[in-house]
């Protein structure tokens, strides 16, 4: 087919030193042109002005084209421009082809990349293509330029198998240095931009010395030598640790491998780097670990599915008896005492199951044969694939605190058993000191009455003070008796309305004196958590108190409220009553103190110890303020709830 | 309304004398007149109640019109003294006061509970006590209705 239409289409002058074409000289003049088109290589013979004259087959293959297509055309209209910006194959052939004219010396290129035009048959658009072109000139007799050799390689798979292995390597999680004999970093991939926060251009061209720290940097060069002397595999840093410099200064932590290359240019280094700070760290964290299991005085214990020791703590060592080599391969039976035998397997069958096992409370045996209270825990171990591998044990000896249990048992036991008995004290001294009173005030009643003849003033007075003195005493056990009641109450915890409670109270007062004239102001909404009967007999007293006082007053003025004070709520009841001397304020709330004779105000002296045995059993303090003459207020606080908080 | 008769009797179960004479000068200063039985621990009263023992020769069907218990007894305490009234069909229905100088909560609860139809604490004045036997007695022997005798429920 090619030798068929060879003839027709060739125009232009057979190239210098070539016979005619058309020579049937077999044997004679060697057919040059049927040699150069057959030619392994892909050859273009151009003319000076760049019009094709001649191709090889190779050419034409390569290029997808017809040789009587091409011959005659410009170079340039054959193959034109791939349209895509940044396309500079024109450019840079024409410059090629323009020194070889001017100065007649072959012009090697490097790779091109011009892509070739398909045919609308084959659905038009490009087709990539990298081309290794050498341009080379072909001079007449005159010395003049008669042709331009042009001659091409496609190097576009190997171009593709490049690109790959570039992907590849861009794509590996390791930073990759390529360093020659001299130290100089000639390729870095981009991992290694990453890691060191250098852009390609500053790294290449530069010293490795540019990514280690200062320490490291004078001793590099000899390290260099070292491995140029003897390239092979090996870690760099010989099992120190070893460190990288970022650009911004920082320090990280470097595992680096060194690998001799033999390329064409000598023997290079290849330094694939990874950044181990984070292995690190975490390594670090482990040793951590490790030293605070080994550290702790509970027993920690690893043990696989089927109760076999794995690890053993120096706590467990400590508190068991038993040191590490005994008890690591043994069953974890050993320490179950026979009469717990059954409860073993449940615990290995629960900790099969995966479950947690908190603070259960048993006892075990140490290697010495005695027994000790252990709270254990335990907690599944699963693998990095969740699949349940063993499980730790954490093992707290809680001999003393089951001792202080039982001591603060026993003791808890001795005074309910006092309590009780206090309890039927305070049983019989409500009948039984209130029985013989009756009887005093009832018969002195009886004598004033039935005997009033035989009896002169002084008789009656005295009668009166018996009956007065039995009445006394009465208020005074049930005083006594509520106050006993507060200690012993079992305290509920409610919401109470204080300020409905104290307008109750105040109600009940007026009802019984209603010829008093009080002014009360109640704070609205004072809303606490307490017990509803023990608040009530706090409330009251202070009440009654502020009632009482206050009754020499024609202005009597009795207040409720709360401020806040070192950031606590406070209520207070305030009056404008009597008063008292605040030098006898660490008086007010003991049991039968009182600071006004029963001459001024009657009373037993219970309330205010009350009050504040109900403030302090509900978490709070009871103080007052007070001048004679002026009035008193009452301050407490009460526990503070965990929604307040 | 009926009047304030006098056959209808009270038993008074206390074993305190001075209480009982008490009692007794509160009912005369408020013209209570009626017979009042004393029994001084809880066996006697029961015994009166279920006509036995010292009691035997009573008529079992009379039953007093208003039974005042104190609590703190000798032999058999109020408490058990009521339980064992409520229990038998012949007295679970007299009306029973507890009169007493407890006011323990749990004696107010458990009297309550076992059927007590009052509860008083005896004050310790005596104008006081004696204001509230008066009117005890006005209200359990002239204002309430007690069940017709040998009525059954």
């Amino acid at each position: 087919m090619e030798g068929a239409d060879r003839d027709a289409r060739v125009v232009a002058p057979a190239p210098v030193g070539m016979p005619s074409a058309d020579g049937n000289q077999r044997g004679a003049t060697p057919d040059f042109r049927a040699l150069f088109e057959s030619a392994p290589d892909a050859y273009l013979v151009l003319s000076p002005e760049l019009i094709i004259v001649a191709a090889s087959d190779a050419y034409t293959r390569a290029t997808m084209t017809q040789r009587e297509a091409i011959v005659g055309r410009s170079l340039f209209d054959v193959f034109p421009e791939n349209p895509h910006p940044g396309a500079t194959a024109h450019r840079n052939i024409r410059a090629s082809l323009e020194r070889v004219r001017k100065h007649r010396l072959a012009d090697v290129m490097p790779i091109q990349k011009h892509d070739l035009q398909r045919s609308a048959a084959d659905g038009g658009g490009f087709e990539e293509r990298f081309w290794l072109p050498v341009n080379s000139p072909v001079s007449g007799p005159s010395g003049a330029l008669s042709y331009i050799i042009h001659r091409v390689e496609d190097v576009t798979d190997r171009r593709r198998i490049e690109d790959d292995f570039r992907l590849m390597l861009e794509s590996l999680p390791c930073a990759l240095v390529m360093v020659d004999r001299n130290g100089i970093m000639t390729l870095v991939d981009q991992e290694t931009e990453h890691l060191f926060g250098y852009s390609r251009q500053e790294l290449l061209g530069q010293p490795l010395e540019l990514l280690l720290p200062e320490p490291l940097r004078a001793k590099h060069a000899a390290h260099v030598m070292t491995f140029f002397g003897r390239p092979d595999r090996r870690k760099m840093g010989a099992g120190q640790p070893l460190f990288g410099r970022r650009k911004d200064g920082s320090l990280i932590r470097l595992e680096i491998d060194l690998n001799p290359i033999e390329t064409s240019e000598g023997t290079r280094s290849l330094a694939s780097i990874v950044d181990i700070s984070e292995r690190q760290r975490a390594h670090e964290a482990r040793a951590r670990l490790a030293a605070i299991v080994e550290s702790s005085d509970d027993a920690i214990v690893g043990l696989s599915l089927d109760g076999i020791v794995t690890d053993w703590n120096e706590g467990a060592c400590a508190m068991f008896g038993y040191c590490s080599q005994e008890m690591i391969g043994a069953s974890l039976a050993l320490l179950v005492l026979e009469d717990r035998e059954d409860e073993h397997p449940g615990l290995l069958q629960r900790l099969r199951n995966g479950e947690r096992i908190d603070h259960f409370e048993t006892v075990r045996r140490c290697k010495d044969g005695h027994a000790i209270d252990v709270s254990i825990s335990i907690s599944p171990i699963r693998d990095a694939a969740g699949v349940l591998i063993g499980a730790s044990k954490i093992a707290h000896d809680i001999t003393q605190l089951k001792r202080a249990q039982t001591a603060l048992q026993r003791a808890k036991d001795d005074t309910d058993a006092v309590n009780r008995e206090l309890e039927s004290f305070s049983y019989s001294v409500a009948h039984d000191l209130r029985t013989p009173l009756r009887s005093i005030d009832g018969f002195s009643q009886a004598l004033l009455e039935d005997c009033a003849d035989k009896l002169d003033d002084e008789g009656r007075k005295y009668l009166g003070y018996v009956r007065e003195s039995a009445q006394h005493m009465a208020h005074l056990i049930d005083d006594i008796l509520a106050l006993s009641r507060v200690s012993r109450a079992t305290l509920s915890d409610e919401t109470v309305d204080l300020s409905a409670l104290a307008r109750s109270v105040i109600a009940r007062l007026s009802r019984a004196q209603p010829e008093r004239k009080v002014s009360v102001s109640i704070q609205d909404g004072l809303s606490v958590h307490g017990d509803p009967r023990l608040l009530e007999i706090a409330l009251g007293n202070l009440l009654d108190n502020a009632w009482k006082f206050t009754r020499n007053r024609s202005d009597a003025r009795i207040e409720l409220g709360a401020t806040l004070q070192d950031g606590a709520t406070t209520y207070f009841v305030r009056d404008n009553g009597a008063g008292f001397d605040m030098a006898y304020a660490s008086k007010l709330f003991g049991v039968f103190q009182r600071l006004h004779g029963a001459h001024e105000f009657e009373g037993t002296g219970v309330g205010l110890a009350t009050v504040q045995r109900v403030v302090h059993r509900q978490g709070g303090r009871v103080w007052a303020q007070a001048v004679v003459g002026a009035g008193a207020t009452f301050y407490f606080t009460l526990r503070e709830t965990t929604a307040n908080t | 309304m009926s009047t304030l008769s006098t056959d209808k009797t009270i038993l008074l179960v206390e074993d305190n004398p001075k209480d009982v004479e008490l009692t007794l000068r509160a009912f005369r200063k408020s013209n209570i007149s009626n017979r009042v039985v004393v029994a001084r621990d809880g066996v006697e009263a029961l015994d009166y109640l279920f006509a036995r023992g010292a009691h035997a020769d009573r008529p079992a069907s009379e039953l007093p019109q208003l039974v005042l218990l104190d609590l703190k007894l000798p032999k058999l305490d109020g408490l058990e003294v009521l339980r064992a009234v409520r229990q038998d069909e012949r007295t679970k229905l007299v009306p029973v006061v507890i009169l007493t100088s407890s006011l323990e909560e749990q004696d107010l609860m458990r009297g309550y509970a076992l059927g007590a139809n009052s509860y008083v604490r005896k004050p310790i004045d005596f104008v006081q006590f004696a204001e509230a036997v008066k009117q005890l007695g006005l209200y359990w022997l002239v204002t309430n209705q007690a069940p017709p005798p040998g009525g059954k429920a």
